[in-house]
């Protein structure tokens, strides 16, 4: 059976990723920044395991690849994620956020892929993905606004485009997702059923193959333009 | 004669920028963290340190009710460059803040100046190979991801500001030891730039390049 390796998995998407895979058989490793608190998690049967990680740490995440030694991994989703502040204008937007929100949207999904890669070489599908957005989009950006979450979204992009090229070699996929407007905590329940968006991303895993790598695909199985 | 700030003119293209525009004689606001720059005529050294919390509310100050035609924005890590995989924090926080905030922060502390100008050119200084779709350096993480999300945060405050007379040049220098002729080819692509509805990437020499 086949293994998926979730960050942010207690909530939101990461939280139905982990239910849908977790329902089709998979096993489910799905992280959370206090497994004792992923009450909904714990709620998903013995197929998930909750493991504990705090996605832009780089010692927790080696900690977590510590861990996994020898732990074959089908597919990995670099999930987690912040928004920071949305409405913060151009002269507003400050550091501590800015960072902040690079460090656990751009920087952990790095390291946490670098930290994974063994692992996800052992495993038979070998996906590595991360959740991007279209608010990565630099040419769909008529409207502005988003600083931060925009700005670390297109870094994401761009750090996956490099992996993509590196990894390919290895049999790596290395893609990006975009899940839509989902009803989740972060969008104040504005949005798509977040069920509808991750059996569609679910679905584009399922097709990808060696020759998607580096695109940006969206949960219609529609690509992104840069 | 116009006017030009060029940041941070420690960066080798930005003091070059410097040169060329005050050998032209243009009126030339020379920011950066060394200094004073204002060997040549017709510069004005300016203080300014893009890794510095407040440094460009500082440079705001200094350059209170002054008009600029162009302004210039070179990011860009002082020191020996790291090696391109290198991630960690220190590293990843400067190429973050000097590629991508502080050209921000800069921008948008020097609306006014810009505003009052006669050519409200904003051009920031990227590289080729922060294109998505270009192919990138082996390990070229943050250099790459840093100068991308800069190109975002440009496209960000164009609709932020919505001033149809601005034009915005996000441009990348040549891939050639000569400096020189790089910088004077970016100028002729400034020099020639319209207001346009839509911002492009442009290569050195005017090209459009995908984002």
């Amino acid at each position: 059976m086949s293994t998926v390796l979730i960050t942010g998995g207690n909530r939101g998407i990461g939280l139905e990723l982990a239910r849908q895979y977790s329902a089709e058989g998979w096993t489910v490793l799905a992280t959370a920044r206090q497994p004792e608190q992923a009450e909904a998690l714990a709620t998903l049967g013995a197929q998930v395991s909750i493991v504990p990680l705090e996605a832009s740490d780089g010692a927790s995440i080696q900690a977590l690849a510590a861990n996994l030694r020898g732990v074959p991994i089908d597919v990995l989703i670099a999930n987690a994620g912040i928004s920071g502040d949305l409405k913060a204008a151009a002269q507003a937007v400050s550091r501590d956020d800015f960072l902040n929100v690079m460090a656990v949207n751009v920087i952990g999904p790095l390291l946490l892929a670098r930290a994974l890669k063994p692992n996800v070489l052992l495993g038979q599908r070998r996906v590595v993905a991360a959740m991007s957005s279209l608010m990565s989009s630099i040419s769909a950006n008529d409207w502005g606004t988003q600083y931060a979450y925009r700005a670390s979204k297109t870094a994401l992009n761009a750090i996956w485009r490099t992996l993509a090229r590196e990894w390919g070699a290895d049999g790596l996929c290395c893609v990006l997702l975009r899940p839509g407007l989902v009803a989740t905590d972060m969008t104040g329940g504005a949005g798509q059923p977040v069920q509808a968006s991750v059996a569609g991303m679910r679905q584009v895993i399922e097709g990808l193959s060696l020759k998607d790598r580096g695109r940006l695909i969206g949960f219609d199985g529609q690509d992104v333009p840069w | 004669m116009p006017s030009v700030l060029v940041a941070d003119v420690g960066q080798e293209i930005g003091r070059r920028f410097a040169q060329d525009y005050a050998a032209r004689g243009w009126t030339v606001f020379a920011a950066g963290p060394g200094g004073p720059f204002d060997a040549l005529p017709n510069v004005v050294s300016v203080s300014y340190d893009p890794m510095a919390e407040g440094g460009a509310d500082r440079l705001a100050r200094q350059l209170a009710g002054t008009a600029l035609d162009v302004l210039i924005v070179v990011g860009g890590a002082h020191g020996t460059p790291p090696p391109p995989d290198d991630t960690s924090p220190a590293v990843w926080q400067s190429a973050m803040i000097t590629n991508a905030l502080a050209p921000l922060e800069l921008i948008s502390r020097l609306k006014a100046n810009v505003m009052a100008g006669g050519q409200k050119k904003i051009v920031a200084v990227s590289r080729c190979s922060a294109s998505m779709a270009l192919p990138g350096e082996p390990g070229d993480y943050i250099s790459r991801a840093s100068r991308a999300a800069m190109h975002q945060l440009l496209r960000c405050i164009a609709a932020e500001w919505n001033e149809p007379g601005c034009s915005w040049i996000p441009i990348c220098p040549a891939e050639t030891p000569d400096v020189d002729a790089s910088v004077q080819a970016m100028r002729q692509v400034i020099a020639s730039a319209v207001p346009r509805e839509a911002m492009s990437l442009l290569s050195h020499d005017g090209r459009e390049l995908p984002w």
